[in-house]
């Protein structure tokens, strides 16, 4: 009897997390076409999210390009098939590698930025006192870093999946010695703008989801410096988790 | 202030390179897309009964050395022919008129490329010329399908019957100029560089 | 028996016997627009070199059985006229054509040619008319190229494609290569003698091929390459 009471009640609590997540997400949705208007703010937080992860991002782009340059050809070697290292490297990149990897490292990055800095803001009573002052926290802080991350996303998935290519092309073509003119062209009539489209949409969703992520756990933060540690790590778990949940759906739909 | 101009900055260079990475991915990485740089070229065209799987952008060489590249793949109704356009490179402008244009394998499985055997012809090939000596890519199965066919047949010690099933080539010959399918696929040295 | 060469034979035939077929045709023909030779279309010329070949064999195929020379001759009048033998050779010898001496290039031609004949010619024997099929031409009436589809029957039974490369030379059309099963032989040719050329010299190459032409297959230098 206690059992089923207690089951029951951490559904509910479950049920009510839920709920609140949805709702955050409904009012931070609503409260975006204000923050447009105030573009600095946006840009701002643009730039944060998008432009300071800039560096990591085009790293990590170069290597995981290389890799999968060399670890493409000597698959392909087998099958005597090098010259399309460049379709593989670049559907591997654009439809899969690049928006993901971009994503967790995104919600490591710029998540854990956003979480804490809106951590910090609950713990200090920043956002009381916004509310006191009937500024809505929603409006002049949450939608603006939404907006940020929403923007950012995908131009960081596109950098990534470009300087990957590039990658794989410098390791297949000048140092394995793969044709050069083979890798682009059998690339050009193998790879579909339905492939770039799916790393496209797959990177908005999964921006729209580490950002929200982020700034949930953020402002939602309980107001004391562990709580605000916790919502950091939440984020980048949350978000590795999700992101790679909806990859899953967003490969399997668009199959 | 100093800070909101590299903030500015920042985020300009930022959404830039964003735009520029996506502009990339669509049209330098697909076949919809628009080439950027192109070197002083002249075209030619012929007809193949069957280009196996050419590709645009297929290399077009005359021994090893790439010329240009397959820049179109249309079809003539009236021929049922493969209508395939190549961009030669300017500077190779003396490809006699007697050439032919063959379609040979990269490697084992590799892609089909073009490669062109110079005739003996003085005039050369010019813009829009049309190069009428071909030869059609080699289908795989159909090579198995006349090596399975001369199995078939007995061969006899008649002195006709020069009829070599060991190579398994087209139509079993008598002794003397023997087309082979293998001859048309030259060794690895026509592997264009 | 074994008529490995019936197909490429066969091409030879059809190339070779329109001609003056074709004459005869445009003299008879209501509508003859001139009196030149052939205004015979691509398509007609291969019909009607097979037709004069077939008739001929047909009357006399004991006879063509016993004496190649006789076939050989056949051939000379039948076939001859209508392939352009200058060309073909002259597509086969490639880059030596540049640097050949006229004298070489004439030896080549007919050493070429007759080579063919005895490679090739004594198949043409059992050609008969239900082994041979022309398909309907559906190119330009304009154009002075063409490509002539037909289908020939092997021992076997199984049918094979052969394509005839035609083109309008002189108002006349004349045959310069045979595809059969997608492969084109004046290309082989190309290949196989460009390398042997290369090898051992254009004097060489017609020598042997001049010794193929007039002793048989059983004289020729084996399959090479």
């Amino acid at each position: 009897m206690r059992l089923l009471r207690e089951v029951l009640h951490s559904l509910a609590e479950s049920l009510v997390g839920l709920g609140t997540v949805v709702r955050f997400f409904l009012r931070t949705v609503a409260a975006c076409p204000a923050a447009l208007l105030r573009i600095d703010l946006v840009s701002k937080q643009v730039y944060n999210s998008g432009a300071l992860s800039l560096v990591i991002i085009m790293l990590s782009g170069l290597f995981v390009g290389m890799v999968l340059g060399l670890q493409g050809f000597q698959l392909l070697q087998r099958f005597g098939s090098e010259e399309a290292l460049g379709t593989a490297a670049t559907i591997g990149l654009v439809k899969e590698l690049g928006p993901v990897v971009t994503a967790l490292l995104f919600a490591g990055r710029a998540g854990t930025a956003l979480a804490s800095e809106l951590g910090l803001m609950r713990a200090t009573d920043q956002i009381s006192a916004m509310e006191m002052m009937a500024v809505d926290p929603i409006r002049r802080l949450v939608a603006p870093r939404f907006l940020g991350g929403v923007i950012a996303m995908p131009l960081l998935a596109a950098i990534f999946s470009m300087i990957g290519i590039y990658g794989a092309q410098l390791v297949g073509v000048q140092i394995m010695g793969v044709d050069g003119g083979s890798f682009w062209s059998q690339m050009r009539s193998a790879v579909d703008l339905r492939d770039i489209n799916e790393g496209i949409v797959k990177s908005c969703v999964f921006g729209v989801s580490c950002s929200l992520i982020a700034v949930y756990e953020g402002f939602f933060a309980i107001p004391t410096a562990e709580g605000v540690g916790r919502a950091t790590t939440r984020t980048v778990v949350t978000s590795a988790v999700v992101v790679l949940f909806l990859d899953y759906l967003l490969t399997a739909a668009f199959l | 202030m100093r800070t909101s101009r590299t903030l500015d900055l920042g985020t300009g260079l930022f959404v830039l390179l964003g735009f520029a990475a996506l502009f990339f991915l669509t049209t330098q990485t697909t076949s919809h897309g628009i080439s950027l740089v192109s070197p002083p070229h002249y075209d030619l065209t012929a007809k193949f009964d069957n280009i196996g799987d050419l590709k645009v952008g297929a290399p077009v060489s005359m021994s090893g050395v790439e010329m240009g590249r397959v820049s179109n793949i249309g079809f003539d109704t009236k021929e049922y022919k493969a209508v395939v356009t190549m961009r030669m490179d300017a500077r190779y402008d003396q490809i006699p008129t007697d050439s032919d244009a063959s379609i040979y394998t990269q490697g084992l499985l590799g892609g089909k490329f073009i490669g062109i055997t110079a005739g003996g012809a003085d005039t050369y090939l010019k813009n829009k010329d049309h190069i009428d000596f071909t030869q059609s890519a080699i289908v795989l199965e159909n090579l198995i399908g006349q090596l399975v066919a001369n199995f078939g047949k007995s061969s006899s010690s008649s002195d006709n019957g020069g009829g070599s099933t060991d190579n398994g080539k087209a139509a079993t010959q008598p002794e003397g100029p023997k087309p082979k399918p293998g001859a048309a696929e030259p060794k690895a040295t026509e592997k264009p560089k | 028996m074994k008529r490995p060469s019936l197909i490429a034979a066969c091409a030879l035939a059809i190339l070779t016997a329109a001609g003056p077929l074709g004459a005869a045709a445009a003299a008879e023909a209501p509508a003859a627009p001139t009196a030149a030779p052939s205004s015979a279309g691509p398509q007609e010329l291969v019909e009607n070199s097979a037709k004069r070949m077939l008739t001929e064999l047909d009357a006399n195929r004991a006879m063509y059985a016993k004496d190649p020379a006789k076939l050989d001759a056949l051939v000379a009048n039948v076939l001859l006229p209508n392939f352009d033998t200058d060309y073909a050779a002259r597509l086969v010898m490639g880059q030596t054509w540049r640097t050949a001496t006229p004298e070489q290039k004439k030896r080549f031609v007919d050493a070429f040619y007759h080579s063919l004949l005895r490679n090739y010619g004594s198949a043409l024997v059992n050609f008969t008319a239900n082994r041979f099929q022309v398909l309907p031409y559906r190119g330009d009436p304009n154009a002075t190229t063409a490509t002539v589809r037909t289908q020939v029957k092997r021992d076997s039974g199984e049918s094979v494609p052969v394509d005839f490369t035609l083109h309008k030379v002189g108002g006349v059309w004349k045959a310069w290569d045979v595809v059969i099963e997608g492969i084109s032989y004046i290309k082989s040719f190309r290949t196989d003698l460009g390398s042997e050329i290369q090898q051992k010299g254009l004097d060489e190459v017609i020598n042997r091929l001049e010794t193929t032409a007039k002793a048989g297959p059983t004289a020729a230098p084996g399959t090479s390459h």
